[in-house]
């Protein structure tokens, strides 16, 4: 029997991976690379907003990740776990970056709703929004100028799917905290896209 | 329903998180404003397209790449997966070793008599032969058991720990009751005056 020919393991959940990759089969732990690296790739992508530096951390994220296998806990989920990984080593990379250097095309930064809008900005397009995909791409765009510590939280929420516990776990944030900041940037984005979300009147 | 406390809980609203009480005094609220109507319409919108956010694209041979850094062996579980399981051989070993030793001599330590001896001494010798081959037999039986005992919850592996503590007391009250037929069985002969 060969399980890594079979494609039955694509169907396996991914606990069960961790199991199989844990008793030898390390071959299987391609699988939950093919399964998350895009995700991921977009998750750290609008964190750090490099792409060459994305993928840095992304392949770094499944190597750590790999090295400490024995030691994940299963009452947490895989994606989670990778999900922290990541986000933890986006953070530490814009820190190391933020020392660095201030660059000129950081984005908009506010402090508690003293927001500096960009007059030529997305809000002033709203026009030009003729279907979904447009709008997607502004989203980008604002979420691109939220703050670090707002635009990990709600990328985490939507699209990662996590729920607010699983973010408190996950960034060791008062749920309360989480929650309000992720609100927060929902207001933010709201007040950045301006008319480009139509309000159905 | 103010317009503050309206704003507060629009976003659970949204995402369909908050209790049937608090959502209907929500909905009567936004029936009656048009203005919190048109706000609940546009984070609606929003977190739709947050949710609709692709998924980033990456180099076709990003798997090979991360799969050909990886060690060849998973270092965090060989050396704690090797004791572990040498562990669970001896615990098991140990518990079959004085279970067997609790049902031999059914007259008792201390009332063991001249002629339970020799059967119990060729059991122990039958005993000792079985438990040398179990134990390595256990040793690879369990070397899947110790891996899966490592990605364990902490109720199992404090179950494992408890098990352990157990043998091992079970162990020790034995050999206490015990032995005297078990160290020597000439000095065990007087208590059975």
């Amino acid at each position: 029997m060969s399980r890594r020919s079979a494609a039955g393991e694509v169907n396996l959940a991914d606990e069960e991976l961790v199991k199989l990759v844990l008793r030898g089969q390390e071959d299987l732990y391609a699988v939950l690379i093919r399964r998350y690296q895009r995700k991921l790739m977009a998750h750290v992508l609008r964190m750090v907003r490099n792409r060459e530096d994305a993928l840095e951390i992304v392949q770094d994220a499944f190597l750590k990740a790999y090295q400490n296998l024995a030691r994940f806990d299963d009452k947490y989920r895989f994606s989670t776990w990778i999900y922290s990984i990541a986000g933890n080593a986006a953070i530490d990379h814009l820190r190391r970056k933020r020392l660095k250097t201030v660059s000129l095309d950081e984005p908009l930064r506010f402090d508690d709703g003293d927001l500096s809008r960009d007059p030529e900005g997305p809000a002033r397009r709203a026009d030009e929004i003729h279907e979904g995909r447009e709008l997607l791409e502004l989203v980008e765009e604002a979420i691109a100028q939220l703050p670090e510590a707002y635009r990990e939280l709600i990328l985490l929420r939507h699209p990662g799917n996590r729920s607010y516990e699983e973010i408190a776990n996950m960034t060791k944030l008062p749920l309360g905290t989480v929650k309000n900041r992720i609100f927060r940037a929902r207001a933010k984005l709201r007040e950045i896209l301006g008319d480009a979300l139509p309000d159905g009147t | 329903m103010k317009c503050e406390h309206c704003a507060k809980l629009l976003d659970e609203y949204v995402e369909g998180l908050l209790t049937p009480l608090d959502r209907a005094s929500l909905e009567a609220h936004l029936g009656d404003c048009d203005r919190c109507a048109a706000t609940a319409r546009r984070l609606s919108v929003l977190v739709h397209a947050l949710r609709d956010l692709p998924d980033e694209d990456v180099p076709e041979d990003l798997v090979e790449t991360i799969m050909a850094r990886l060690p060849e062996r998973l270092p965090a579980q060989e050396g704690a997966g090797h004791l572990l399981r040498w562990g669970v051989a001896a615990a098991i070993a140990l518990l079959a070793f004085v279970g067997g030793l609790a049902l031999l001599p059914q007259a008792g330590g201390p009332e063991v008599a001249r002629d339970t001896l020799a059967p119990l001494s060729a059991s122990f010798q039958l005993g000792g032969s079985v438990l040398a081959h179990s134990f390595s037999a256990l040793a690879s039986v369990l070397d899947a058991a110790a891996s899966e005992l490592m990605a364990a919850s902490f109720a199992a592996k404090l179950l494992f720990a408890l098990t352990f503590l157990g043998t091992n007391a079970a162990l020790a009250f034995a050999v206490s009751r015990y032995r005297h037929a078990w160290l020597s069985p000439a000095a065990a002969l007087p208590a059975t005056e």
